[in-house]
């Protein structure tokens, strides 16, 4: 792990950042309790929407006050994306189904599970699907479905930016599948151990897997070079990518984990930048998808948003209370969404915050 | 966050699994399970939730060579905490050649499996009549038994009473701490066999059913196990550089040991547990006024060498 810290500690008293944080998040968010846990934190049509384990995707306004949700599934939703254009949503849930809610909130059915849950979902740039369950993969592209098997369970989906290819986490691997006029091919690429969740870098170059065992593991496309990237004290579960693709931020360190991958050989033979605001574990990062911020979750509840070029922060809410997992901002930056403990889901406006 | 209790149910096919589960969930406890199970047996299981699993056995990159874990475990205790409406246990029956080791460290390697569940204790249903052949020719059933913390040993009816008793004999020199009940059709109480705690640190040992007075090895099967004892105060610093090294090189073929230890200079129980190459340990709570300040350790195993780990153990006396 790369030497800390690189960031200013604030010279304000802890206490009156905290009593900040809390008047901050006063004024530009609120939070709710939906009474079960939280899949996924999308933005439909606009509105942060969270995917849930009652089987609803539960909608919140961004100001104060109106909530809604739609029952998509019978069981709990296991995972959840949106359309390309972000009026759609599709999900997998532990009733066997994979559905989609469309724009006006009507849920259809897509497909069933031959057996078991419906555990993964993608959707591409192009509008190909791909759903996974146990060890099955479907391919939904141009009126045409396909079934790859996998030799274990997957552990996550994830479509190519750019071009017609999928990759398939599992144990012992990447599955890598490429359109061809004939089907789907696919590729194995190996590495010992078990991948749960995999990413793509922007540019295509680099595809990255969480391992099982605290670390991520990567391939440099062109040549299949491996890249492994180790001593998480946690699972870094939760991966962001800057808009430019130079930099990967990752959870499950102490603070933020910037790796530098705009070189040719990505973070091959550099250190990882820390960015240690706070002695706490980070649980969610998230870019904002313009600007140079980005927004950190903690395990101890905190929301932080950091000049990481700057070098400042400022606290969006305040701590001592159960981990932020999951962290979304808009597409413009509107607003940023989160979800925090067991059940609990909130936004902060930062529109409100600019005027 | 609260911690779901989950049992493991083992035993090889035939013995009475499916029916000691279906006694577990239909008593008139008013608890809710999730069952995970292997296996759709004929007989069914009465149950709202029950998920199947397709065992997969993963190594774990961590240097340790018999670390393996159930990974399907670890996606479908995942995929059940995200469930809003919650359980009182989970129960994960295991198909009758399952080597217990994988699900057992599943819940000691993985920090998410940790943090939302805990293992309450492996249950294992043997039949008394077959059990006999069963530990001559499968490795399998020597090893659930070893595994146990509960064993129930059903259709005790099938065999007479002098049989009965060699076949405790041949369980006792296998696992002579796991609680034992003599069953026909697996008729025994709900809290003899759920809510055990029998990994809680607290408890280890806490009844220490049928301990041998002085140092006892077993060798009839494959594996066996040796009590150790000593009313001599341990070095912790001898001790645990032993017993980590035991653990290290012997990992592999030690299946559990348990242990309570009197450190030397210190008021506290010292507990320690393990599987394979995982232990853990801590202080458990003060000795009492008039209690005997004895260290004992039990290993159950394969090929274990009695005197180099007597040995050992003794010579960590302070």
């Amino acid at each position: 792990m790369p030497a800390r810290p690189d960031l200013a500690r604030p010279a304000a008293p802890i206490a009156d950042m905290f009593a900040a944080a809390r008047q901050r998040f006063a004024e530009l968010g609120h939070e709710r309790d939906i009474g079960a846990p939280v899949t996924q934190v999308l933005c439909w049509g606009g509105s942060p929407a969270f995917a849930a384990g009652d089987g609803c995707l539960h909608v919140l306004a961004v100001d104060a006050g109106a909530a809604a949700k739609i029952e998509v599934h019978g069981g709990a939703i296991l995972s959840a994306c949106c359309s390309p254009d972000g009026h759609e949503v599709l999900s997998g849930g532990d009733d066997g189904f994979a559905r989609i809610v469309g724009a006006g909130g009507v849920a259809r059915g897509l497909a069933k599970a031959r057996r078991g849950w419906m555990d993964h979902v993608a959707w591409s740039s192009w509008r190909g699907i791909a759903f996974a369950s146990g060890r099955d993969v479907q391919v939904h592209a141009e009126g045409i479905t396909q079934t790859i098997e996998l030799p274990s369970a997957c552990g996550g989906l994830a479509f190519a930016p750019k071009g017609r290819r999928l990759a398939i986490a599992h144990y012992g691997g990447v599955t890598l599948a490429s359109s061809a006029p004939a089907g789907w091919t696919t590729q194995h690429l190996a590495w010992k151990g078990s991948h749960i969740g995999v990413t793509w870098s922007p540019d295509c170059r680099f595809l990255l897997t969480v391992m099982q065992e605290s670390a991520l593991h990567g391939w440099r496309l062109a040549d299949q070079t491996s890249l492994h990237m180790g001593g998480f004290p946690a699972k870094p579960r939760s991966l962001s990518w800057s808009r430019n693709g130079h930099w990967l931020a990752t959870s499950g360190g102490q603070g933020l984990l910037l790796w530098p991958f705009k070189g040719k050989d990505g973070p091959m033979g550099h250190s990882a930048r820390q960015l240690v605001a706070r002695d706490d574990l980070a649980s969610a990062v998230a870019f904002h998808p313009k600007g140079r911020l980005i927004a950190v979750g903690y395990g101890d509840g905190a929301i932080v948003l950091m000049d990481w070029a700057a070098e400042t922060m400022a606290m969006m809410r305040a701590p001592d209370r159960e981990a932020v997992h999951k962290l979304l901002w808009a597409p413009h930056g509107a607003w940023l969404a989160f979800a925090a403990g067991e059940s609990l889901v909130g936004v902060i406006n930062m529109a409100a915050s600019e005027r | 966050m609260s911690q779901v209790p989950v049992t493991i149910l083992t035993g090889y096919l035939g013995a009475g699994k499916t029916t000691l589960l279906n006694r577990i969930l239909t008593g008139s406890h008013g608890k809710r399970y999730a069952v995970i199970v292997n296996e759709f047996g004929e007989v069914g299981i009465d149950n709202d939730l029950i998920v199947d699993a397709d065992e997969e056995i993963f190594e774990m990159n961590n240097g340790c060579i018999c670390c393996t874990v159930r990974g399907d475990l670890i996606r479908i205790l995942g995929g059940l905490m995200k469930r809003k409406d919650k359980f009182d246990g989970i129960i994960v029956e295991t198909t009758g050649l399952a080597d217990p080791g994988p699900v057992i460290q599943t819940f000691f390697v993985d920090d998410e499996v940790r943090e939302r569940t805990k293992l309450d204790a492996v249950v294992t249903v043997t039949d008394a009549k077959h059990l006999g052949d069963r530990l001559g020719d499968s490795h399998e059933a020597e090893e659930q038994i070893a595994f146990a913390d509960v064993i129930v040993l059903n259709k005790t009816d099938l065999v007479p009473a002098a049989a009965l008793a060699g076949i405790e004999r041949r369980i006792r020199a296998i696992n002579p701490t796991a609680k034992l009940y003599k069953t026909q059709r697996c008729q025994v109480d709900h809290d003899a066999v759920v809510g055990q705690d029998a990994f809680d640190l607290s408890r280890i040992l806490a009844e220490e059913p049928d301990f041998l007075s002085d140092d006892h090895d077993h060798h009839h099967g494959e594996v066996a196990s040796l009590s150790l004892i000593t009313e001599r105060p341990i070095d912790p610093k001898k001790f645990f550089a032993w017993l980590q090294g035991v653990t290290a090189t012997q990992g592999a073929d030690i299946l559990r040991l348990k242990g309570i230890i009197a450190m030397k200079d210190d008021d506290d129980r010292y507990v320690v547990q393990g599987v394979h190459m995982l232990l853990e340990g801590n202080r458990q709570r003060p000795w009492r006024e008039g209690e005997v300040r004895q260290s004992r350790l039990v290993f159950i195993g394969r090929k274990l060498d009695a005197d180099a780990l007597r040995d050992g153990f003794h010579a960590c006396a302070a």
